[in-house]
């Protein structure tokens, strides 16, 4: 039975050696936390994010799909798993919310389960709402914020101000990631009836913490240096909002990725300074990314399905 | 947690280093004054307390840099000081260079040209003045640290028309031409003196921009 739950583990490994550069990755990479420091932090915030709110989500990946065996669940946290680990080794922007909704729908496709449409069309309304949201906060938060800023008179105040936000703002960003990104790695267990939702908050919270403790520093290096082309307040800013969405998303119910909301914050935050933030070669490969995650997941599962099949 | 106590520190010592700086400068100005008006045996000793005083602002940048290499202030903004205290390290380097120059080379400024050099000599030395309170107001108020660059500024500017008069004047006069150039290199060291004070200013400028959106 534990043998079921493992993929599951693996997603939430995965989720949390990838994921917390979205939140902690430029003021790991700038220096204005160690990157011990921030995974600490990482995996407290997203620890408690998801025993706090984590629960939210979950009918979302829960009922999207029938759960008539265990293998169901099993299949799809497998494929998204893999699928997420072939993307990670070819470092190439992936998103869980994408691969386990495309691991939902190969399954189900292959055992001519029901899939609930209106769920499959709401997550990918809300995929698509992700980055352009993203991109309104960030205008939003920036002049907010610069309002705060430009009453700033020396230069101990202003270092001061952003070392407390870029950690508190980084805590934020932790715990809307446990959330909004729990459901993804253990929403399938709970549909299935084989996890009560508060085992599968602990499970799955704590599988992202051992992913962040053990895993996150090369992708906080790589993707802190991409946003830390920005100034400290641009960065802050675009972290912020990027938290938002998420912990919006995890209030309606829906997992996103937390990817699109960073990537859609730069942009915008880019947009209003008037400065090239993320190339359009970039942009095309996180969207093909994307895309070749979700299909390549439908394909995983479908795969996978008939080769378990077959075994048995 | 926030690590006020390191910025503290770094602050101390920069003024610390900003009143090694200031000593170096007036005393420079005062050797100087002391050689155009005739006095080598005084303006020699005092220029030694100049190359003793640089040495000494070299050993406190060398404190700032190990300080914030420890941590103090944001990695952006630290690279930024950095560059800032060198610059003003410079201002304590071309003062004894000055010095060098006048003890080794020894030009010998006509009568009709001294009162011209010491003013010269003073305009250059005053930049100093409104920079001091420029970073001195950087961990109190950006907006006195603006309007003291500015005056930095403008200041350095009147530097320059004097250099640029009292060259012209110098080769319009009946000195031989390696007088004259000679003449030229010593008014060169005078104002590069408020030359590298304007480099310090606008690099304090680049600090206080890149905090303002």
């Amino acid at each position: 039975m534990i043998f079921k739950f493992l993929p599951g583990v693996y997603l939430g490994w995965g989720l949390g050696a990838n994921d917390s550069a979205n939140v902690f990755g430029p003021q790991a990479y700038s220096g204005i936390i160690s990157y011990r420091g921030a995974a600490i932090f990482t995996a407290i915030f997203v620890l408690f994010g998801a025993l706090v709110e984590g629960e939210k989500c979950f009918a979302q990946i829960g009922e999207m799909a029938t759960f008539e065996s265990s293998s169901v669940a099993f299949l799809s946290a497998l494929s998204a798993g893999i699928m997420i680990h072939l993307m990670s080794y070819l470092k190439l922007p992936v998103s869980t919310s994408h691969a386990i909704v495309g691991s939902l729908v190969g399954v189900a496709i292959f055992h001519k389960n029901p899939i609930d449409t209106s769920r499959l069309i709401k997550s990918v309304i809300c995929w698509i709402i992700t980055p352009v949201g993203a991109v309104i906060f960030s205008f939003i938060l920036f002049f907010i914020l610069r309002a705060i800023f430009s009453n700033i008179k020396n230069v101990i105040v202003y270092n001061a101000i952003i070392k407390f936000l870029s950690i508190g703002i980084g805590c934020y960003g932790a715990y809307s990631l446990g959330a909004n990104n729990l459901a993804n790695v253990v929403g399938v267990y709970v549909g299935a009836g084989m996890l009560s939702p508060f085992t599968a908050k602990l499970l799955g919270g704590i599988a992202i913490s051992i992913g962040v403790l053990t895993y996150s520093r090369n992708v906080m290096e790589t993707v802190g240096k991409g946003i830390a082309v920005l100034d400290p307040f641009s960065a802050l800013t675009a972290i912020l909002s990027g938290a938002i969405i998420l912990h919006i998303f995890a209030e309606i119910g829906v997992p996103v990725s937390s990817s699109q909301a960073i990537v859609g914050a730069v942009f915008g935050v880019g947009l209003i300074r008037g400065a090239k933030t993320i190339s359009y070669r970039k942009l095309i490969q996180i969207f093909s990314g994307w895309i070749f995650t979700l299909f390549g997941t439908v394909l995983f599962g479908y795969v996978f399905s008939y080769i378990i099949s077959v075994i048995k | 947690m926030f690590g006020r106590k390191k910025e503290k520190e770094v602050k101390n010592l920069i003024f610390e280093h900003l009143r090694k700086v200031e000593e170096a400068i007036l005393k420079m100005k005062e050797a100087m004054e002391l050689y155009i008006k005739g006095d080598y045996e005084r303006a020699k000793e005092i220029s030694y307390q100049v190359h003793l005083l640089e040495g000494d602002a070299d050993s406190k940048r060398r404190e700032i840099i190990e300080k914030l290499h420890q941590g103090a202030f944001l990695p952006t903004i630290r690279q930024d000081i950095i560059k800032l205290i060198a610059r003003q390290d410079k201002i304590a380097d071309r003062s004894e260079s000055c010095c060098d120059f006048c003890i080794s080379q020894r030009p010998e400024v006509p009568e009709e040209f001294k009162e011209r050099f010491i003013k010269l000599l003073e305009v250059s030395v005053s930049t100093f003045s409104p920079y001091k309170e420029a970073l001195e107001n950087m961990f109190i108020d950006y907006k006195i640290v603006k309007e003291k660059i500015h005056s930095v500024n403008t200041v350095e500017e009147d530097a320059d028309t004097l250099e640029w008069r009292l060259t012209k004047e110098i080769f319009s006069s009946n000195l031989t031409l390696a007088h004259k150039m000679h003449l030229r290199e010593y008014i060169f060291h005078i104002v590069s003196v408020s030359d590298i004070i304007e480099d310090a200013a606008d690099a304090l400028d680049i600090i206080i921009v890149k905090q303002k959106f």
